[in-house]
């Protein structure tokens, strides 16, 4: 297993009790990094709906990570999986005078998966039903599978802030990333024939500006900063709140993107009162996200909001509120409009 | 005379056992010797003929017949990681110059003509590899090594179809830049790299695994035919060119070769191929010989 050379670990934490599932972050993203010629299909950001096969399609199903301290190359997604871009008759609709006849449609293959495509469906029987979104990113690993298994070593992690970059200039698209990363977070440029994948926004990064994704969240679910930085929230919530735990801890690689699990509603029962007993999201389910981990955050944050109930401070409430935004980004909250970019 | 022989014996040895490529036995290499493969298919010397009328260069050529081939036993690579290759066991090699030009015919079985590079396709490919410059050792035949660099020139079906405008792979994903271009935005600002190539052979020099590095100046060319489940692939470059990291092809002198192939529908690419394990001897005809024949 490679050992970082990171001498510090940026991270990211989000809070998906309060992701709504609006893709700004998706689109803050989109728009700022992948709009060029082979990255129409790419999404650095996604949102899924949790239980659901998200982007790509079954991707928790598909290897990669450590076994035995070891890189086991898993699945190659194929851009099916990813979900290709589909085009709609807007022309026949809107431009040919046939509005009252024809209807939009999917002009080309009809597609059967895209990058969201089971927005919201969840799992579950009413009135016991239940979803939530989990936003991802490229983790940022301490253990970069894609790394160690790059024969070009086109991958670094950055020695300052541990970010994981893919040289481009080195990079000579054999994809053994791709297999090796078990969240699925590259993608395959196919015209310029080079993985590309999340960058943490380091350019922002490098002038005190949060990554886009975090800044433009009007759900006020991402903090970002140094996990060691005892002032800053990362090293509250991961470290000393212990609330913010990693998605697929089995996977080996030791994720910087850590979730604060989602606290669900009460089920009721076949008479239809509440039954405190059983939370509305399996925990076996949250269990097979998080690992057991999940428990000792669920049981804090109940805990926590039990006692702001009661009348009392909840430091930890409090920081999850975030009263100010720009507090969730400390020291990456300068303002990118009066940043002099060059 | 005795040193020559003496040459032919250690090149014989060389070749039949097959044993490490340790030592240069190529300068030594004696012009005079026999051509041993008078019957195409029954040798595995590599030898490039001398035509003083021009070397062939489409695959079709009907000149390539005359020429003798070499029928070289690939293995699958399992050195290191990631391993793989094997669905390539045989790979038939001709070769021939004119005193300025070289030109490799590569002919191997391969049933499908896997021409893109996609999100999960892989392309076929084939290179050839020479000891970049002469020093008393031999580079090592996996990649080169520190202080003996190799000359990589490699064949790939996707930049052969791009430089044909065969690939149908634009047509199929179409970009869509309109739908992620504003019309308030500047336009794109950093340049798509030029990884399709305008030749469908690059040009590379390797010290070692991992090392691989494109050159500034590509000089190889190469044309392609596939059918009959096999592809014939030429390519072709000057003798000499100039650049320093490129393999200097003498007439009448010998350098040593190694060979791999790819095949994209097995998801062949990089340590996964099916190679030559040794360097083998690569002798160029003098043209001398031929050219006292034509001289009046």
């Amino acid at each position: 297993m490679s050992v970082t050379t990171a001498k510090r670990q940026l991270a990211m934490v989000m809070d998906l009790n309060k992701c709504l599932g609006c893709h700004t972050c998706t689109i803050a993203c989109k728009r700022l990094w992948t709009r060029e010629e082979g990255m129409e299909y790419m999404w650095w950001n996604t949102v899924n709906t949790q239980p659901g096969g998200g982007t790509p399609r079954n991707w928790e199903e598909m290897g990669g990570g450590y076994r035995d301290g070891k890189v086991r190359p898993g699945k190659l997604p194929s851009r099916k999986d990813f979900g290709e871009a589909w085009e709609f008759n807007y022309d026949e609709v809107f431009y040919k005078g046939k509005g009252d006849s024809v209807h939009l449609k999917v002009v080309g293959e009809e597609p059967d998966w895209g990058p969201n495509w089971d927005e919201d469906q969840g799992a579950g029987v009413y009135p016991n039903s239940y979803y939530f979104y989990l936003p991802r990113i490229c983790n940022h690993c301490t253990h970069p599978a894609c790394l160690e298994s790059c024969p070009r070593k086109a991958i670094i992690k950055r020695e300052d802030d541990g970010v994981v970059l893919i040289d481009e200039e080195r990079c000579r698209g054999y994809r053994f990333c791709m297999e090796a990363c078990p969240y699925k977070k590259i993608y395959f440029n196919e015209s310029t024939k080079v993985a590309q994948k999340c960058i943490f926004c380091f350019p922002r990064i490098e002038k005190g500006v949060a990554p886009a994704c975090a800044r433009q969240c009007p759900g006020r679910v991402r903090f970002v900063g140094y996990l060691d930085d005892p002032a800053g929230p990362i090293h509250k919530l991961v470290k000393t709140w212990k609330v913010a735990i990693p998605l697929h801890p089995e996977f080996g690689t030791e994720p910087n993107v850590f979730y604060v699990p989602p606290i669900a509603p009460p089920q009721f029962d076949a008479e239809g009162n509440i039954d405190e007993t059983n939370p509305r999201i399996p925990t076996e389910y949250l269990h097979s996200l998080f690992g057991p981990a999940v428990d000792g955050a669920l049981e804090t944050l109940k805990a926590e909001m039990a006692k702001t109930r009661g009348g009392a401070k909840s430091e930890l409430m409090d920081l999850l509120i975030a009263y100010k935004w720009t507090d969730m980004f400390k020291p990456f909250d300068k303002d990118p409009a009066k940043i002099i970019w060059t | 005379m005795r040193a020559a022989s003496l040459a032919v014996l250690f090149l014989f040895l060389f070749t039949a056992c097959g044993g490490p490529a340790t030592e240069d036995a190529g300068e030594q290499a004696a012009p005079e010797q026999p051509a041993a493969e008078s019957a195409p298919g029954m040798s595995n010397q590599i030898r490039a003929a001398y035509r003083s009328e021009g070397i062939p260069y489409d695959p079709d050529d009907k000149a390539w017949k005359e020429i003798p081939a070499a029928r070289i036993p690939l293995s699958p690579q399992g050195i290191i990681p990631p391993n793989g290759g094997g669905s390539v066991a045989e790979l038939g090699v001709r070769a021939a110059h004119d005193g300025e030009n070289l030109a490799i015919l590569l002919e191997w079985k391969d049933k499908n003509a896997d021409r893109e590079v996609g999100v999960a396709t892989f392309r076929d490919a084939a290179a050839v590899g020479f000891p970049a410059v002469e020093t008393d050792m031999l580079p090592s035949p996996f990649m080169g090594d520190e202080g003996h660099p190799v000359n990589i020139w490699q064949w790939t079906a996707d930049f052969d179809a791009n430089a044909r405008g065969m690939s149908g792979f634009d047509e199929r994903y179409p970009h869509t830049e309109g739908v992620w271009i504003f019309p308030q935005d500047p336009g794109v600002t950093r340049q798509v790299r030029a990884w399709r190539g305008t030749e469908p052979v690059m040009e590379f020099s390797a010290k070692g695994f991992g090392t691989l590095q494109r050159h500034d100046s590509q000089s190889v060319y190469g044309l392609s035919q596939h059918g009959d489940g096999t592809w014939r692939v030429v390519l072709r470059r000057q003798l000499s060119t100039g650049i320093p990291e490129d393999t200097l092809f003498r007439p009448g002198s010998a350098t040593h070769i190694v060979l791999a192939v790819w095949n994209g529908s097995m998801n062949e690419v990089n340590g996964k191929k099916s190679l030559t394990m040794n360097w083998l001897p690569f002798e160029l005809e003098p043209t001398m010989v031929a050219a006292a024949t034509v001289a009046p």
